[in-house]
C-alpha cells in the first residue's frame, strides 16, 4: 500500500472512531441524551468499548480466512480506540453516576461481579495502552510484547461477560457479542493449532513454500476438516494405548469405524488433495475437498 | 421524602365535600380550564401534553401525595419500561402507536360474589378520580415522580365483592402480539417473560388506599407507552409490580404467577417493596437516580411510604420475601 492509501485508511479510521463520541457530543448540545443521561452515556460508550475491541480482534481472522492482510496495522489505532471508549464509560461511572463516593464504588467493584469483570477489563487493557508504542515493542522484545499483548482476549472475555452480567433478562445484543468474540477467539485457537501440527508435520506437501500464513477460506476449512480427523485420530489412539479390558468393550463398533477414518484422513493430508483421489478415500478426507 | 413528614390533615381537611358533591360542575369547570391553559390543572410545569390525548380532569388529593416536584410528560413518556414493546427504553414511546386502548374490557372475577366484565369508560365512572402524585422506583435504581389519576383499586374490589376465600389478586396484560410486537416470539427465543404480562398483589396490598386504579397522567388520559388505557400503580414497590394494559382482574386462593418472578426469580421476588437495604443481587437499591438529577438519591424504604404500608408487614421477613 502506498503512503498515501496508508495515510488515508489512518484518516478514516480516526473519523469513524470518533463519530459515536461526536454523536454523544450532537446529542447532548441538542438535549437529546434521552431521560436519563447518565444511564445512556455509560451504555453507549460502553457498547462502542466492546464494538471497538471486537473490530480490532476481527482483522487477524480476517486474514486466517480471507487473506485480506491491508487492515492487520489498524489494529493498534482500533484497539487504543476502545481503550479510550473504557476510560470514558469509566469515567462516567466514577465522576457523574457516584460522583465519587469511594465507598460504594469499592462495594461494587467487590461486591457486584459484573462491576469487577468491567474492572479488570479496564485494568488489563491499561499495560496494553501504555506500551503500544513502537519504543516499548523495541524496548521489550517482540515476544514478550506480543506474550504481554495476548492479555487483550482476557480482557475481551471480561468486558463481554461484563455485559452479560449487567443485562436483564430477554436482553439478546450481550449474547450475540459474547458470541461474536467465541467465534474470533476460535478462529484463532483452531489456526494457532493449525500451524502447531503443520510445523509438527513437516510442511505438507500442498502448504510448502506457504511462509506468509495467507490462505483461503477453502483452504482454510479444508484444514480444519483435516485437523478434526486428526484429533479424533489421536482420541482413538488413546483408546488403543489405554485399550485393555473395559475400554475396549465402551468403544464399540465406532472404534473401528474411527481407525478408518484416521487413515483416511492420513493419506489425504499426505497429498495434495486434487481430484481423482476421492474414491481410494474414506468420507472424511472426501470432504476436505468439498468446495466450500 | 416529605411524605409521612408533611403535616398530617385530617379527613375532612383534605376531601372538599364542596368538590366531590358537586363533581360534574367541578369536572366541566377544569375541562374548560384544561382547555383554556392548555395544559393540565393539577401538574403545572409538566412540558407539553400533546392534544391528542384526551384530558382527563381530576382534583388533587393531598393526602396521598408526595409534595416534591412532578417529572415532565415528555420524561414520563419516552423513558419506559414495557417489554410488549420491548427491552429499550424508547421502544415504548416508537412503538406506543400499535396499542389500540379502545374499545377496551376488563374482566373481573375469580373468587368474587359478582363477576363481572366491564368497558374502561363504564369502570371510569365507577368512583370519583383524583390526582396522586407518586413518586415511582424503578427495579433498575431510577425514579421519577407522576402525577396519576384514578380512583383505589379497593373501590373496585369492593364492587365485586372479594368472596372469603380469596387472598391474592392476580392482574393480566393484554396478549395480542399485533399490538405489542415483542410478544412475537423471537428468532432466537430464550430467556425473555412469558406473555401475557401477569403481576399479583396480596389482598390487602390490592385493598391499600394507596393501591390506584389508573386511567391517566398529567392531567390526560394514559398514554399508550404508559400502559393505556387502564393500569395499576402500586408506589411502595418496584414499578414491575404495576401492571400496565390491564385486561383482567382476578381474585385467587393463591399466590399467583408474576412474570419477573418467574423469569429471574432469585432477582425479582413477589413482594418487590421497595427497600434500600435489600441490593439486587447485580446492583445495589440504596440509592436512585432521580431522573433530571444530577447526584443519585438515598431510597427511602416502602419509596417513602413506609408510615402507610409497614404494618402490612410486620412479622415478616422482608429480606427471605423480598
Amino acid at each position: 500500500m502506498t503512503r498515501r492509501g496508508r495515510a488515508a485508511l489512518k484518516a478514516g479510521v480516526w473519523i469513524g472512531c470518533l463519530s459515536p463520541l461526536l454523536a454523544l457530543l450532537y446529542r447532548y448540545w441538542t438535549n437529546d441524551l434521552t431521560a436519563n443521561p447518565v444511564s445512556f452515556l455509560t451504555n453507549t460508550l460502553g457498547d462502542w468499548t466492546l464494538r471497538l475491541l471486537l473490530t480490532s480482534l476481527a482483522l487477524t481472522p480476517l486474514r486466517i480466512l480471507f487473506g485480506i492482510g491491508w487492515p492487520m496495522p489498524l489494529r493498534r489505532l482500533v484497539g487504543l480506540f476502545a481503550f479510550f471508549y473504557a476510560s470514558l464509560h469509566f469515567a462516567v461511572w466514577l465522576v457523574i453516576d457516584q460522583f465519587f463516593d469511594w465507598p460504594a464504588l469499592l462495594a461494587d467493584i467487590l461486591k457486584r461481579p459484573f462491576v469487577t469483570a468491567g474492572m479488570c477489563a479496564l485494568t488489563l487493557l491499561v499495560p496494553l495502552a501504555v506500551t503500544s508504542t513502537a519504543g516499548m515493542v523495541k524496548r521489550l522484545g517482540a515476544r514478550a510484547w506480543t506474550r504481554l499483548h495476548r492479555l487483550v482476549y482476557v480482557s475481551a472475555v471480561l468486558g463481554a461477560v461484563h455485559f452479560i452480567w449487567l443485562a436483564k433478562v430477554g436482553r439478546v445484543t450481550p449474547y450475540s457479542y459474547a458470541g461474536i468474540l467465541a467465534l474470533l477467539l476460535g478462529i484463532r485457537a483452531v489456526d494457532g493449532v493449525r500451524r502447531l501440527l503443520r510445523r509438527r508435520w513437516n510442511s505438507p506437501s500442498h502448504l510448502k513454500g506457504d511462509t506468509r500464513m495467507r490462505t483461503s477460506l477453502r483452504e482454510w476449512a479444508r484444514e480444519l476438516v483435516v485437523l478434526a480427523g486428526w484429533l479424533s485420530a489421536q482420541h482413538d489412539g488413546r483408546h488403543e494405548d489405554a485399550g485393555q479390558g473395559d475400554d475396549v468393550r465402551r468403544c464399540g463398533d465406532g472404534h473401528g469405524q474411527r481407525h478408518v477414518d484416521r487413515q483416511g484422513d492420513a493419506a489425504g493430508y499426505g497429498h495434495d488433495a486434487g481430484p481423482g483421489h476421492g474414491e481410494a478415500m474414506s468420507q472424511g478426507a472426501a470432504d476436505t475437498r468439498r468446495p466450500w | 421524602m416529605p411524605i409521612g413528614r408533611a403535616p398530617r390533615l385530617t379527613e375532612a381537611e383534605v376531601t372538599d365535600e364542596a368538590i366531590y358533591l358537586n363533581r360534574r360542575a367541578f369536572l366541566a369547570a377544569a375541562a374548560a380550564a384544561t382547555l383554556a391553559l392548555g395544559g393540565s390543572p393539577g401538574s403545572a410545569g409538566a412540558g407539553a401534553v400533546p392534544s391528542a390525548l384526551g384530558p382527563l380532569p381530576a382534583r388533587r388529593n393531598p393526602r396521598w401525595s408526595t409534595t416534591e416536584p412532578t417529572n415532565r410528560f415528555d420524561e414520563a413518556t419516552t423513558y419506559n419500561n414495557f417489554y410488549e414493546f420491548g427491552v429499550d427504553k424508547d421502544d415504548p414511546a416508537r412503538l406506543g402507536h400499535l396499542l389500540h386502548p379502545r374499545p377496551w374490557t376488563v374482566q373481573v372475577g375469580g373468587l368474587v360474589r359478582k363477576p363481572a366484565r366491564f368497558d374502561v369508560d363504564d369502570l371510569m365512572k365507577l368512583a370519583p378520580l383524583e390526582e396522586r402524585i407518586y413518586p415511582l422506583r424503578c427495579v433498575e435504581a431510577w425514579s421519577m415522580v407522576i402525577p396519576w389519576i384514578g380512583y383505589p383499586l379497593s373501590a373496585l374490589l369492593k364492587r365485586v365483592e372479594p368472596l372469603g376465600a380469596a387472598t391474592f389478586v392476580a392482574f393480566t396484560t393484554l396478549l395480542d402480539p399485533e399490538q405489542f410486537p415483542a410478544q412475537t416470539p423471537p428468532l432466537l427465543g430464550f430467556g425473555g417473560l412469558d406473555w401475557p404480562y401477569a403481576e399479583g398483589l396480596r389482598l390487602d396490598e390490592a385493598l391499600h388506599p394507596l393501591t390506584l386504579l389508573t386511567f391517566g397522567m398529567y392531567g390526560h388520559v394514559l398514554p399508550n407507552q404508559n400502559g393505556a388505557p387502564i393500569r395499576v400503580v402500586v408506589p411502595w414497590k418496584y414499578g414491575f409490580k404495576s401492571a400496565k394494559s390491564i385486561v383482567g382482574i382476578t381474585l385467587v386462593r393463591e399466590q399467583p404467577k408474576t412474570a419477573w418472578n418467574t423469569a429471574a426469580p432469585q432477582e425479582y421476588g413477589f413482594y418487590a417493596n421497595v427497600n434500600p437495604t435489600v441490593d439486587h443481587p447485580r446492583w445495589s437499591q440504596a440509592t436512585e437516580r432521580r431522573l433530571g438529577e444530577f447526584r443519585r438519591r438515598k431510597t427511602a424504604p416502602f419509596n417513602g411510604f413506609a408510615e402507610e404500608v409497614a404494618s402490612l408487614y410486620t412479622g415478616m421477613d422482608l429480606r427471605r420475601d423480598y
